[in-house]
């Protein structure tokens, strides 16, 4: 086991001490696809540091992920989702993880707060970590949306199951 | 999915006691969506243990963070980095995860801070009622979709008992007796045949832990 220097990036990044003051904003911008989530948002901003931290500490994965990705579509039937959602492009697999993680790192964490709301759908509504997509190149998908949710919830974005939402096939 | 409701606030503070940095770790998964243990309820936790700590004037501190599972390896990697650097773990996740975290970090103590409670359904936000004990002998095609095991107070499995009473239960009568329902819907879609033979007991002594492979 690694002892880390990221420890205070992790865990402060959710902590949620007496010191921490999250705030509850609605999200405004997000109504065409997201009904009335609220969301928990650390001073109303993206902090990119906390966000590189997390990137680097799996950058190689990412950056082989998204180079060989050849976009063949073999993982989208692998996932449930996809196939009961009539094969609709947005849930395949590889989709979630480039329009969600891809850009993050692309953007080398500048992102904006509509950008991670947005991508909370892709992360947490198109994908319930079943872990089951296969990637006949070896691209671990759901670690990687995984590291995706750990970046949002860093930033204090995540999917509340007590605000009950309309069933929408988006 | 699995329901947990979280412990009572001075059982956990009695479990941590002696322990000076503690992680509150929630879970993405079930406890998650059963709002028992997600990042919102492990954040709500931590902010109570703090004042708590605060208010007894002691150094200790505890800390919020979330994980996707905790009941696959793949989700809680992600803490090792950081993990050492607390002394006990409080554990929202459901038994099956609290124990797994309990065994991939065998140093370091991992209290539970949720009861797991049932499989069940959820009747409305908030509100879950459950369905399956997980018996691992499923007998509901033959019960008309309702289970005794988990329904009957007494778990028959060839009922009902003589304390039924007018379709309620003896214990309560505003429980209903699972055995009337299991009766009136075989009844109601002709299949009171599945009822006619009897079952025999559950082998429910020397249980081990059972295990999952799926061949296809």
């Amino acid at each position: 086991m690694k002892s880390s220097p990221n420890y205070n990036t992790l865990v402060d990044s959710q902590n949620a001490g007496i010191d921490n003051h999250n705030t509850y904003v609605h999200d405004q911008n997000d109504n065409d696809q997201n009904d009335n989530q609220d969301t928990v948002i650390k001073n109303n901003s993206v902090c990119t540091e906390q966000i590189n931290a997390i990137l680097n500490e799996k950058k190689k994965e990412i950056a082989m992920a998204l180079k060989v990705c050849a976009r063949c579509t073999l993982c989208a039937d692998s996932c449930f989702l996809y196939r009961s959602r009539e094969r609709i492009p947005e849930y395949m697999p590889s989709h979630k993880f480039i329009t969600s993680l891809g850009v993050i790192y692309k953007k080398k964490g500048k992102v904006t707060l509509d950008e991670l709301l947005h991508m909370r759908d892709t992360l947490w509504k198109r994908c319930v970590l079943c872990t089951r997509c296969y990637c006949p190149l070896g691209i671990n998908i759901p670690v990687l949306l995984a590291l995706g949710r750990r970046i949002l919830r860093s930033q204090g974005i995540y999917h509340l199951y007590s605000v009950p939402e309309s069933i929408s096939h988006d | 999915m699995i329901k947990i409701k979280e412990k009572k606030f001075e059982e956990i503070v009695d479990s941590i006691e002696g322990f000076k940095k503690i992680l509150v770790l929630g879970c993405g998964g079930c406890a998650s969506v059963c709002l028992g243990g997600g990042q919102k309820e492990a954040e709500c936790l931590c902010v109570n243990l703090n004042l708590f700590f605060k208010s007894e004037t002691s150094s200790r501190t505890a800390r919020g963070y979330t994980i996707e599972r905790q009941c696959n390896i793949a989700f809680i990697e992600e803490t090792c980095s950081f993990i050492t650097q607390f002394d006990a773990v409080l554990s929202m996740a459901c038994g099956a995860g609290s124990q797994y975290m309990a065994e991939i970090y065998p140093g370091i103590p991992v209290f539970p801070a949720v009861n797991t409670i049932a499989i069940g359904i959820d009747r409305e936000i908030g509100v879950y009622e459950e369905k399956c004990r997980a018996c691992g002998d499923c007998v509901v095609g033959y019960t008309g979709g309702v289970c005794p095991v988990t329904r009957c107070a007494k778990g028959l499995f060839n009922g009902p008992c003589g304390g039924t009473n007018k379709g309620s239960c003896e214990i309560d009568s505003n429980i209903p007796c699972a055995w009337v329902d299991i009766y009136n819907r075989l009844k109601a879609q002709d299949r009171l045949g599945n009822i006619m033979k009897i079952r025999p007991s559950m082998e429910w002594q020397n249980q081990t832990p059972r295990t999952v492979v799926q061949k296809r």
